[in-house]
């Protein structure tokens, strides 16, 4: 299958006290859904910063929609017209209400409508009223400034949106409601369009990703699209006699009163050939959680 | 001009623009116009006070606008940078507002010029922009508003400490009123422009955290 590419970086190095990004190469195909996934500290945030142009200072080369380098980036608007993203946390000033809000997206981005963002701010109910253009930012909720933001984005005409923890915020109705808005944002522009998010809880987006990079300590430890890596990986149980012969083909086991469950490679499964063991295709969560704590330093 | 202005206009609510930057200035306006002004020194207390109460103004208001934009967990400036343009408004809400502080500084200082016949004056009033802009560099690495408040009240004293220094010069050297007066305009409009040129700069250098290790 031939996949295009929105989002191409190598070379990608940053370093904090304590922490090393290192992403030899990273290619985010276009027309999907990617999640890049990984536990606390991973870093995620600090590499979506860098693809967003949010932060400058690091080592690498990106490419983006296939003919602009990360220099373009600063230089041409068409670049960051053509993004949008979200993020947790302080981004709007907490004095400024949504009319402000609505007059400086004018502002910044000529590709901004905002009678969109309207009805989006009302499709989402940012804030019990849906649109108020006095509501200030202080008075939403974490996950109705969440809701603003993406609001923002999807007010704009973007090729590609990078979306930092969307889903953690957000209520289960609403996380459900997300996944529904990245699923038609996709399906809008037949196959033009992408989306980038990071989570570290995979089970609530599970449902809409198409590509898995799985990240720990700076560094990218799995990627692939998910209809792969659960080709890849088998979900292996068996009762607990059977844990000692099976134990060190598994990334990571669970023992429960009932038995045992695991995550291995399916081309070890020749290996586990006579044990009284059932393999199963696991999930998406699963797999994430399999292979970042055979990576994490989290006390097992 | 026009998305400059139309940045600032975005930047700052309506009630923040009908409430402060209008009835305030008006009220120790009409009270600058009320007193009794002379020429000489009669008049300097009432210089002292007004100027004190303007830099009060200024500094405290600031809250509801760029407070806390140059500490490091303060209100972000990280929503500008998802734009090509964000350093340009982010620039051109800066400018605007160095304008306006400007314009206030210099309109109370022409008013009381006027009222006692004293170009001298408005060396003071450029004198009074001068504090006020030294004083909320530093001001915009802190987000509380009773912090604010403090060092808008002892900037009071910053201004009148530069006014007793400028009146001091003429009480001494009465003789060169004119060239005095000429030679103050030029030290503190020159000292208004360089230290405006720094304001923009952090603040625009500020959307970038160039100074600072990004989270």
């Amino acid at each position: 299958m031939e996949v295009n590419y929105v989002l191409e970086a190598y070379g990608l190095k940053k370093k904090y006290k304590g922490f090393e990004l290192n992403i030899p190469e990273l290619k985010i195909p276009k027309g999907y859904a990617t999640a890049l996934i990984g536990e606390n500290g991973a870093g995620k945030t600090t590499l979506l910063n860098i693809l967003a142009g949010i932060q400058l200072q690091y080592q690498g080369e990106i490419r983006y929609y296939g003919k602009y380098t990360d220099k373009d980036r600063e230089e041409i608007p068409e670049v960051k017209e053509r993004m949008g993203y979200t993020a947790p946390g302080s981004y709007y000033v907490s004095q400024w209400r949504l009319g402000q809000i609505a007059e400086l997206n004018e502002l910044l981005f000529s590709n901004f409508h905002r009678e969109r963002f309207e009805r989006w701010c009302k499709e989402l109910a940012v804030g019990a009223e849906g649109w108020d253009p006095k509501k200030k930012v202080s008075d939403l909720s974490d996950g109705n400034r969440m809701k603003l933001m993406i609001a923002g984005v999807l007010a704009r005409d973007t090729a590609i949106l990078l979306m930092d923890e969307p889903a953690s915020p957000l209520d289960p109705v609403m996380r459900d409601k997300l996944c529904e808005i990245i699923r038609e944002y996709l399906a809008e522009d037949e196959g033009q369009r992408s989306v980038f998010f990071s989570t570290h809880n995979i089970a609530d987006m599970e449902n809409v990703t198409d590509y898995a990079i799985i990240m720990e300590s700076g560094k990218i430890v799995e990627q692939g699209f998910v209809e792969d890596l659960k080709e890849k990986y088998l979900l292996v149980k068996g009762d607990e006699s059977e844990l000692g012969k099976v134990q060190k083909e598994l990334f990571n086991c669970t023992t429960n009163k009932y038995g045992f469950e695991g995550i291995c490679l399916a081309e070890k499964l020749d290996r586990l050939a006579g044990c009284d063991i059932s393999v199963e295709r696991p999930s998406l969560t699963q797999i994430s959680v399999a292979v970042m704590k055979h990576f994490s330093h989290v006390a097992a | 001009m026009k998305r400059k202005i139309k940045s600032y206009f975005a930047f700052t609510s309506l009630s923040y623009r009908i409430l402060v930057l209008l009835p305030i200035p008006v009220l120790i306006l009409l009270i600058c116009l009320g007193l009794p002004f002379q020429s000489g020194s009669g008049n300097f207390y009432y210089r002292i006070l007004l100027f004190g109460y303007l830099t009060v103004y200024e500094i405290a208001t600031d809250y509801w606008m760029l407070a806390g934009c140059l500490s490091d967990g303060g209100s972000s400036l990280k929503y500008f940078r998802t734009s090509h343009a964000g350093t340009e408004v982010v620039r051109n809400v800066t400018l605007v507002d160095l304008l306006r502080r400007f314009a206030f500084c210099m309109i109370f200082a022409a008013a009381i010029a006027v009222l006692t016949g004293e170009a001298a004056v408005l060396a003071d009033g450029l004198a009074m922009y001068c504090v006020i802009v030294a004083v909320l560099n530093g001001s915009r690495h802190l987000e509380g508003f009773q912090i604010l408040m403090s060092i808008a009240v002892l900037s009071q004293l910053a201004v009148a400490a530069v006014s007793i220094c400028n009146n001091m010069l003429f009480w001494h050297w009465a003789a060169g009123g004119e060239i005095l007066t000429i030679l103050l305009l030029l030290f503190y409009g020159a000292a208004a422009l360089i230290l405006s040129g720094i304001t923009i700069r952090r603040i625009t250098g500020r959307v970038y955290r160039r100074t600072a290790a990004l989270a």
